[in-house]
């Protein structure tokens, strides 16, 4: 973990995303950086792109050359151990049954730095140890991952993505699962994780009052097109999510947080917009 | 492993003309290299070890060979297609040689080139050909993705079956010979059918122990693989082609011999966890044994005449299985 991986952002130029037979791009012309040392908010409603410009950066969809770039280099120059080497993922939701016990769930993480006949070594089994402590899964490691409950799963996959030790990690929707405890605990536990210069934090979320509370920057997806992007205090206009969401809302402040309550859509087929 | 090679010499020494296990032991061990022939095999008589090196072990290492490649490639498919209930059965390879086979008998095609018979040599054909008909389609259809292989291989599969079922309705006097073909034997077993297996399967055994740890990460799905790194065509690619080279080349030489490939991987699962680097050697030696103790009692049981391996596989195999699992949810019921 040299200090020079902990400095790259992610870089995304003029990206456009059309499969064939979609009537519509669903991305269309995204440009954004996102930058290391922070704790980004990727808002936006449902089938908005966000997941989608995830999945770039993930490889999981091949992006046109130069529109994802990754430590300053054109993302698909990288191999996918070495890919992995630099962003982690947790996924929004796994109903997968997977009859693993929850310490190797974890320790599949270090799979990116593993030749092909290598064993898992003392040194992995550490991280992988430190992953689940940290994300209270500790207690739970010899049980089969398919009979965890949601927020188990959820924290067990976060401890995953902790112990591929990423300069970057991507959480899609990673509290929806969550009770409020855990939510806090969670979000808070990724915060002090930027703060200390760990990790770089993009994240999927609906709960405006949590994005305020924990990010600091914030890119507002609408349609495949950037709607609005800086910081958190910039992006979360009553205005702008009032256009983008179709959603009325009543702001309150309160100890210098808005706190945005939802009034009622404007529109009959408006998005649901999340708690 | 010493197990396996125990179980391979005490069945060389089993059968209608008993020979002793030490003297078993012996013949099996005086054509290693290194090992003075002479002094081992003193007062061992000509027919026993004619018996012995010519009849018995090729059998046994086939039925081994064959058993263990099953059941390894088993735990493959299982793994690769997130499906307790995937074999190798269902990519059509099985039904291909099969239909391969039954050609050569019911068109009465008789040669033999090097100690090749045309019956195994059109089973081995047609396997390759539905594997490949297999991939085409699938690709075609899906962009390579694993529901495609499966129901292109289950298509490929059911409509060689009805094919297999019209040949033998034209070729009656035919039918008992393709029927029995179809059940499995390792009665026609020969060195050469030992040598050729013995490389396919040490190829695809050599993929499997590469991909071990990527089936792993699989089970949670293509793109949280992905996400951790995984090349997920890659490996789809390399164990498909290896199981179905291995398949192919197992159902040329013995016919189709259902449930091993089944059966023994949920076994070993129940036995020893869900890791596959752990599970696939595992799997391999306790299909051997399985499979050379099943072909043990099809030779004997009532001799002269053979039952069906593929018979005693099932009839022993499944009541195992089910007392297995009636046991693993007594213990979940208990914690």
């Amino acid at each position: 973990m040299s200090d020079e991986r902990r400095t790259v952002d992610i870089e995304v130029k003029n990206l456009s995303y059309q499969p064939g037979g979609v009537e519509r791009p669903i991305l269309s012309d995204i440009s954004y950086t996102f930058l290391q040392g922070h704790m980004t908010a990727l808002l936006g409603p449902n089938g908005s792109g966000k997941t989608t410009l995830l999945r770039h950066f993930l490889l999981q969809i091949k992006s046109p050359e130069g529109a994802v770039l990754l430590r300053g280099k054109d993302s698909l120059s990288y191999s996918p151990k070495e890919r992995s080497q630099i962003i982690s993922w947790v996924p929004q939701n796994n109903n997968g049954d997977s009859a693993f016990a929850v310490e190797d769930v974890v320790l599949m993480a270090r799979y990116p730095y593993k030749g092909t006949w290598d064993k898992d070594t003392e040194e992995d089994r550490k991280i992988a140890e430190d992953a689940m402590k940290t994300v209270g899964v500790w207690e739970l490691r010899k049980r089969a991952f398919a009979s965890l409950s949601g927020g188990e799963r959820q924290r067990t996959l976060i401890a995953r993505a902790l112990a591929q030790t990423t300069p970057w990690i991507l959480l899609d929707e990673p509290t929806s699962n969550l009770d409020i405890k855990h939510q806090l605990g969670i979000l808070d536990l990724l915060q002090k994780r930027v703060e200390q210069g760990l990790d770089s934090v993009v994240v999927v979320m609906h709960d405006f009052n949590m994005v305020q509370r924990f990010c600091d920057r914030a890119i507002l997806l609408e349609k495949g097109c950037v709607a609005a992007k800086g910081t958190v205090e910039e992006v979360l206009q009553p205005d702008i999510m009032r256009d983008v969401y179709e959603v009325d809302f009543e702001v309150v402040e309160q100890g210098g947080q808005k706190i945005f309550l939802p009034k009622e859509e404007i529109q009959k087929d408006a998005p649901h917009q999340g708690t | 492993m010493l197990l396996l090679v125990i179980v391979v010499i005490w069945a060389s020494a089993v059968g209608s003309v008993s020979v002793p296990f030490s003297e078993s032991a012996k013949i099996v061990f005086s054509k290693l290299p290194f090992v003075d022939t002479e002094k081992l095999l003193e007062g061992i008589s000509r027919p026993h070890q004619t018996i012995i090196w010519d009849v018995r072990l090729p059998r046994v290492l086939l039925a081994g060979m064959v058993g263990g490649g099953l059941a390894a490639a088993g735990v493959v498919m299982q793994a690769l297609f997130r499906n307790p209930l995937a074999d190798p059965q269902v990519l059509g390879i099985s039904s291909g040689a099969a239909f391969g086979a039954a050609i050569a008998m019911a068109c009465g095609i008789t040669f033999s080139f090097m100690g090749i018979s045309s019956i195994w040599m059109f089973a081995f054909g047609g396997a390759i050909l539905t594997m490949l008909l297999v991939f085409r389609v699938a690709r075609v259809a899906t962009s390579h993705s694993v529901t495609g292989i499966l129901l292109a291989g289950i298509a490929c599969s059911s409509m060689l079956t009805a094919a297999i079922t019209l040949l033998m309705m034209w070729n009656r006097q035919k039918l008992e010979q393709i029927y029995l073909w179809m059940l499995g034997s390792f009665s026609s077993a020969t060195w050469i059918k030992v040598g050729f297996m013995a490389i396919v399967l040490a190829g695809a055994l050599l993929s499997f122990s590469i991909l071990g740890r990527d089936l792993d990460l699989l089970s949670f799905g293509d793109q949280e693989a992905q996400s951790m790194g995984v090349s997920v065509k890659r490996t789809r690619t390399l164990s498909v082609l290896a199981t179905s080279l291995l398949v192919a080349a197992a159902v040329s030489v013995s016919g189709i011999i259902g449930f091993v490939s089944l059966i023994i991987p949920h076994i070993m699962r129940l036995l020893a966890g869900p890791k596959n680097r752990r599970l696939l050697p595992l799997a391999f030696f306790g299909g051997a044994i399985f499979m050379i103790l099943c072909d043990l009692i099809s030779r004997t049981a009532v001799p002269p005449t053979e039952i069906a391996v593929g018979a005693i596989t099932q009839v022993t195999g499944a009541p195992f299985f089910l007392y297995l699992l009636w046991k693993e949810r007594r213990k979940g019921e208990q914690q």
